[in-house]
């Protein structure tokens, strides 16, 4: 009788300890569950085949800003939060839209787009590593992967098939319909509510972890939000109301305790590698 | 007199019809269904998150992981019903046991579920129950009835098919955080063919001769409603009531005898012959399970429940008890273990009426062993059943026999994610 | 007797295969800071590589109390991976499949400066790339652009 009273003792110690170390949301979730979530090198190729083809129409939208010495600067911020992203399976690369609106952009796979408008509401190096930070915020949710269903196997994948051993006719109607809906999501209908606020709330943490002043991403906001007018049509409609996001960016701060006299914004440098050519 | 030739006739020609009938009708576990559940001794009321809770509690598919599921559930079953003694050699006085072989390959379970507006959507086929027999059986020099007149040879012939199908939709909601509710509408046919036949040739040459067939079709509905609740982290409560309605039954039977003409007076070409027919409605009872699952961790399950199935007119009330366990040794193997009690739906056997219905209660022991991929999970399973009790296998005799029965399943389950 | 030897020995295999994947993570970012407390702008201990291996000793909101070699410290969630994280994955090589309109223009210098590629640009049109206009020659010049891992360290010094 005392040997099975210590057995259910030492078993219920373990099995009380045994845990999953990150937890899951869902308790009813299994181990092999997490074979699921794995992406395969696979996956992020699909991903990435299919991020460069959106990159590509975004560019054909507004044309490169073609200064290189601000594409260089551009990419070492960016470069510099992405390293804390948690997504190394990807190259960033990040660049200037040639155009006036104020937005910013991203595609799977890593590409990233700041509008030439947008830099110069900046004033700062940690605001422009706020914008960035963002976008990468949704490449590392991955949100349009998981809206579409970019994957290697299953899901729409014939036509990714094809595209990683075909030719050009096979670049089926199925991915176009799919590289048209993520424009669409960039430029019409905007990501879901949940994921904006989520990318703010990555945008933080890469500022935060980075070195960067985190706050600057609201003097940004609460500077856009003074704008209006055509510049920032796409921006309107497709994120949620400013007040809201600043809202929620200032309560993600005080819950977490983040501090915000820490943070390096690095004016000049902003001024002197960006903002003198840009504006 | 002619009471007593009456008695004689149906003495042996049901000598192993009367007191038995297929294993089906007195237990309601025979064939647990489905892969992780069956495998977890069908202690799956409080967890169902996949296509095969269509089956158990239909609340529980709105909690299945990943957008598409499907199921499939092949099963080989074995099984064996031994009756103990029955038959005595009159010269060497060595008792023969009586055995039923029954073996089946059987599609067990096949499920999907998708989502579908603010729930999930599920559609199963199941196989909870089949039977199939084929076997011919020659006794010699066994003592009769008749004192002085022993039998010399015994010939039984069975041919037995029972299937029971289920199939249909079900439907769950998640009601509010934690709750959800679910229904499965199946339609059910059943299907029986027995064909008996039975030769004696008495020591003086006089023989007797018996065939039996039975048959009978119905359709009807099972309705499963079921509710899940999560009252706090990784604890999972479920509860189910259904219940099976016939609503369509044709039955059949047809007996066609010829007996000792010394005893029966029969002259050279009499035959009894007797044919019924008849729609009368099977009445099922209703089922009410309860069950409880502990998700200690990603790799750690413990489930059991309870199912009570309410008296009818053919059948006693009937408790059952189910648990089981599962256990993730690593991302790709899972292995799971589980107990469950099938019991009868008769009453007990007593050593002093005749032609009472045998009464054996069934105990299992299931396990598995599951290897995921990516999409897939591939399961093998084993299920064994055991039990001994008690059978009037000769009628109007008070002597009642043992009853061994055993059941060995084995086979491939999988799963899909897509 | 038997009976319970048997239970025991099960219920020991389950001990054990349940504390077999004890909480282990890895580093799935270039980068990690470990903080002195759970708490983003606490003071930074040391800087953990991708692919490190390290013990999860507790878990609080966002953060999980970990042990690397001998020292303890607080690494953000976002960061680590249950599972060894991938190496970085490129598709250079599959680019000309989706251009071969570029390949009758490579007789061109193949150094195409930022400004003339806006240039050329426009009139790619006839690419029939379905609803919207597909640069890809301007895909090309962003993908070209290459930042070291030696210029991204330096950059992160200036922000300490």
């Amino acid at each position: 009788m005392k040997r099975l009273f210590l057995v259910l003792v030492v078993m219920g110690f373990a099995v009380f300890n045994s845990v999953s170390a990150l937890g899951s949301e869902n308790f009813r979730q299994r181990m092999h569950t997490k074979l699921w979530m794995q992406r395969t090198e696979e996956d992020t190729k699909a991903e990435i085949l299919f991020g460069r083809e959106v990159a590509a129409r975004i560019l054909g939208m507004y044309g490169l800003y073609g200064n290189n010495r601000v594409l260089r600067y551009v990419n070492l911020v960016g470069d510099a939060v992405a390293v804390f992203s948690g997504r190394s399976d990807i190259d960033f690369k990040f660049a200037v839209l040639d155009t006036d609106s104020i937005n910013a952009y991203s595609a799977p796979g890593g590409y990233v787009f700041v509008t030439k408008g947008a830099i110069e509401v900046m004033d700062d190096e940690a605001e422009l590593a706020a914008v960035l930070a963002h976008e990468i915020g949704h490449v590392v949710n991955m949100d349009i992967v998981r809206e579409l269903g970019i994957k290697a196997k299953g899901g729409v994948s014939a036509g990714f098939a094809k595209i990683m051993g075909g030719t050009r006719e096979s670049i089926g109607v199925a991915m176009k319909q799919l590289v048209d809906k993520a424009i669409q999501i960039l430029f019409e209908t905007g990501y879901k509510r949940e994921d904006e606020f989520k990318a703010d709330q990555t945008a933080v943490v890469l500022l935060a972890l980075s070195g960067y002043d985190p706050t600057a991403i609201i003097r940004y906001l609460k500077k856009v939000s003074k704008i209006s007018g055509s510049k920032t049509e796409i921006l309107d409609k497709t994120h949620p109301p400013f007040e809201e996001r600043i809202k929620r960016i200032e309560i993600f701060i005080k819950e977490n305790g983040i501090a915000t006299d820490k943070g390096v914004k690095m004016k000049e440098r902003f001024r002197k590698e960006c903002l003198k050519y840009v504006r | 007199m002619k009471v007593l030739y009456k008695i004689l006739i149906f003495v042996l020609f049901v000598f192993f019809y009367m007191g038995f009938s297929l294993a089906d009708e007195y237990h309601y576990e025979n064939i647990l269904v489905g892969g992780r559940a069956a495998d977890m001794g069908g202690a799956y009321v409080a967890i169902s998150d996949d296509p095969v809770g269509c089956y158990y509690n239909p609340a529980g598919i709105v909690y299945s992981m990943g957008t598409n599921l499907s199921v499939s559930a092949n099963v080989y079953n074995f099984s064996v019903k031994k009756y103990k003694s029955v038959l005595t050699n009159y010269k060497t006085g060595e008792r023969y046991d009586w055995t039923l072989f029954s073996t089946k390959l059987i599609p067990n379970f096949f499920g999907i579920v998708v989502p579908f507006g603010p729930g999930k959507l599920g559609f199963s086929t199941a196989v909870p129950d089949s039977t199939f027999r084929d076997q011919h059986q020659t006794f010699y020099d066994i003592k009769s009835v008749y004192v002085s007149n022993p039998i010399a040879r015994y010939i039984i012939d069975i041919y037995d098919v029972d299937n029971m199908y289920l199939a249909g939709p079900s439907y769950a909601l998640e009601i509010k955080e934690g709750l959800a509710v679910g229904l499965t509408l199946y339609g059910y046919y059943r299907d029986r063919d027995i064909i008996r036949n039975h030769l004696l040739t008495l020591k003086d040459g006089q023989f007797e001769w018996s065939n039996f067939r039975e048959s009978f079709t119905e359709l009807g509905l099972k309705p499963i409603l079921g509710f899940m609740l999560s009252p706090l982290d990784r604890v999972s409560l479920g509860l189910t009531f259904s219940r099976m309605f016939t609503v369509y039954r044709s039955y059949s039977s047809q007996t066609i005898y010829r007996g000792p003409s010394v005893y029966m007076n029969y002259g050279l070409n009499d035959i009894y012959y007797e044919y019924s027919e008849s729609s009368d409605k099977e009445e099922y009872p209703y089922k009410i399970a309860a069950g409880i699952a502990l998700f200690l961790s990603e790799s750690l399950l413990f489930a059991g429940d309870i199912s009570y199935y309410t008296k009818t007119d053919r059948a006693e009330a009937v408790f059952n008890i189910f648990a089981g366990c599962e256990v993730y040794l690593s991302e790709k193997i899972a292995v799971r273990l589980g107990f469950y009690t099938d019991n009868a739906n008769t009453p007990d056997v007593s050593g002093s009426s005749v032609n009472q219905k045998e009464h054996v209660d069934l105990y299992g022991v299931t396990g598995s062993v599951s290897y995921f991929t990516r999409t897939s999970g591939t399961t093998l399973f084993f299920r064994y059943q055991y039990g001994v009790g008690e059978a009037q296998i000769i009628t109007g005799s008070t002597a009642v026999q043992d009853l061994e029965m055993q059941s060995l399943s084995v086979g491939i389950s999988t799963i899909y994610y897509y | 007797m038997k009976t319970k030897k048997i239970l025991l020995a099960i219920l020991v295999s389950l001990f054990i295969s349940s504390t077999v994947h004890a909480k282990a993570v890895w580093v799935k970012s270039v980068k990690a800071p470990v903080l002195e407390a759970p708490r983003l702008g606490s003071k930074v201990l040391f800087y953990l590589k991708k692919g490190e291996k390290i013990n999860v000793l507790s878990e609080k909101g966002f953060w999980l109390k970990i042990d690397y070699n001998n020292k303890t410290g607080w690494i953000y969630k976002m960061l680590v991976s249950n599972s060894r994280p991938m190496s970085k994955v490129t598709v250079i090589e599959k680019m000309s499949e989706t251009e071969p309109a570029v390949k009758a223009r490579r007789r061109a210098s193949a150094n195409i400066s930022a400004a003339a590629a806006r240039g050329l640009v426009r009139e790619y049109r006839r690419r029939s790339s379905g609803k919207y206009f597909a640069d890809y020659k301007a895909l090309k010049i962003v993908e070209n652009i290459n930042i070291t891992q030696e210029e991204v360290e330096k950059f992160l010094n200036t922000l300490r």
